[in-house]
């Protein structure tokens, strides 16, 4: 096939609406099966009935308009899950992944997937001529879900371990207290100094300034959640909140200096080894 | 069986005395009396039932204005005991800090060379010199409402952690204790009293202005005053308070509004990502 022959394949590609998130029909597994292939291992991938293949490249590579650009899609096997597990849920671990791929048709189906056992590379000139499945598809949330999962897996600040093992001691009160707070509204970063044998921190909550003008119940809602998260740190063996520092504050106001200085609090931060 | 306090071992680094028990095995009466604290009055009386094993107590305790006849945990036995800030029981040379999670160090307590009578299992009280013993009235409000109200007041001020204690005439430490929904604090009449005046205060907050109060309480007022020395007072002039509002109000007014506003006007807007929620 020529380079332009192969060119135009990505063309097809971008006319049948490939993008992060489509889940590759069963007609083409026997096309792609070869590359469902563990490292070290021969036999290809046996796929259920179940399972999920999940594109998770970014939208713009795969429909990158020279195959050279992006020779590969990258795929995530996912498989069902009975028993979804609170640790894994939520981006809680950066290893392994539950979620729903569709929260409204299939509110009590869960997929599960480790972020590299379960990756594989495809050539991309395979999905030219084929669309994605149409009975399958990842809402848009759980598809940002996804993206979310990566960047964490990459971006998350590495904090001593001995900080994640005293906080590990109140990771469900923790979680508790945060679990009311709108990620998409507020923020809470974390500064963290060592004093002798004590962690400092200086803790943030930062607020949208929508929010924070504005939606007294909201933002009265999200100040309780700080607090809580915030007694309940200062109450952690080996860790003193900074009273003069912390606060909430208006996005507006909290300074690329300050972003800078602090990261954001995150849980999968705490597990430097993944919870059974 | 009415036992008087025998010994107390004082903590030199915060002159927090700590009042000596003795044994707890059998139900006693315990009196701290005024020469034994820093502060008073206290006259807290305690009495104990057997419990057994100090790290799952099943120890009563009650005080003068309180009686509790049911088994209940260190948490609420300390919230419900004034002037007693910790237990803690020793077993051999060992101490376990009972009641509130309480960290030994966080009392300033250093055990050294336990004395004889210290060794084999006996109980201490640590008493906290800013609980006021006498009968007063409590707070009926849940540990939540208590955290609720805070919040409500703090979505108007958003003070620094400090700050907020200290306009509520706590330390940062108590403050937490505050905050959390899940400890039981009776709160003394005057602490309701002077959480009601910030009430009010931030209320009015509201009236003057949409965003709170944050890094404006630093405006330096003609008086040459910030509002937080005015919140801080031992007696809150309220007046002075709204003065101080309007006046901060006003400067609010004047200030250039947010570089995210200018662009929000221009059409600029900041990206939104909901991410799901799996745990429902």
């Amino acid at each position: 096939m020529s380079k332009a022959a192969i060119d135009a394949e990505c063309e097809a590609i971008r006319r049948d609406c490939w993008r992060c998130g489509s889940v590759v029909p069963s007609s083409m597994y026997p096309l792609i099966k070869p590359y469902l292939v563990r490292p070290g291992e021969s036999a290809p991938l046996v796929l259920e009935e179940t399972d999920w293949l999940v594109v998770v490249s970014h939208s713009c590579d795969i429909t990158a308009a020279r195959m050279d650009q992006e020779p590969f899609v990258e795929i995530l096997h996912c498989h069902q899950v009975q028993t979804p597990k609170s640790q894994f849920k939520n981006r809680r671990s950066t290893r392994r992944l539950h979620f729903r791929p569709d929260s409204t048709a299939l509110p009590n189906f869960f997929l599960d997937a480790h972020a590299t056992a379960d990756r594989y590379l495809v050539p991309r000139l395979h999905f030219a001529g084929s669309a994605p499945c149409k009975k399958r598809s990842l809402r848009d949330g759980a598809i940002a879900g996804i993206r979310s999962w990566y960047a964490l897996r990459s971006d998350r600040p590495a904090w001593p371990d001995e900080l994640n093992e005293r906080l590990a001691t109140v990771r469900d009160k923790l979680e508790k207290a945060l679990k009311p707070l709108d990620e998409d509204s507020t923020e809470i970063r974390v500064s963290i100094s060592m004093q002798g044998d004590r962690f400092r921190l200086a803790v943030y909550l930062v607020v949208d300034e929508e929010l924070w003008e504005g939606g007294a119940t909201e933002k009265t809602r999200a100040i309780a959640c700080f607090q809580q998260f915030v007694a309940v740190l200062a109450n952690c063996d080996g860790i003193d909140v900074d009273a003069d520092l912390s606060t909430a504050i208006s996005g507006a106001e909290f300074t690329w200096q300050d972003m800078k200085t602090t990261d954001p609090w995150n849980f999968a931060s705490l597990t430097p080894i993944d919870p059974a | 069986m009415e036992v008087a306090v025998r010994n107390r071992l004082p903590d030199e680094d915060t002159k927090r005395p700590l009042i000596v028990a003795p044994h707890i095995f059998s139900p006693f009466q315990l009196s701290l009396d005024e020469q034994a604290l820093d502060e008073g009055p206290y006259h807290v009386t305690g009495r104990a039932s057997a419990y057994r094993n100090p790290l799952q107590p099943t120890c009563v305790v009650s005080a003068v204005d309180y009686t509790r006849t049911s088994s209940a945990s260190y948490t609420t036995i300390l919230a419900d005991c004034p002037g007693i800030a910790a237990l803690i029981s020793f077993g051999g040379s060992d101490a376990f800090a009972l009641g509130t999670g309480a960290d030994l160090r966080r009392w300033g307590v250093a055990i050294v060379d336990p004395q004889p009578w210290v060794l084999g299992t006996s109980a201490y009280f640590v008493p906290d010199a800013k609980r006021k013993a006498s009968p007063r009235p409590k707070s009926v409000l849940s540990g939540a409402s208590r955290a609720n109200r805070l919040a409500s007041i703090q979505s108007s001020l958003a003070l620094p952690l400090r700050i907020f204690a200290q306009v509520l005439g706590r330390s940062p430490t108590q403050l937490y204790k505050w905050l959390d929904p899940t400890e039981v604090v009776d709160l003394q009449k005057s602490s309701e009293q002077r959480i009601s005046v910030i009430e009010q205060i931030a209320r009015s907050w509201d009236r003057r202005a949409k965003s709170p109060l944050g890094t404006s309480r630093k405006h330096v007022l003609s008086n040459g005053r910030t509002i937080v020395d005015i919140l801080v007072a031992e007696n809150i002039d309220e007046l002075a308070a709204e003065a101080a509002l309007s006046e901060i109000a006003e400067q609010l007014e004047e200030r250039p509004i947010s570089l995210s506003r200018r662009m929000q006007q221009r059409g600029f807007s900041r990206r939104r990502r909901k991410l799901p929620d799996d745990d429902v």
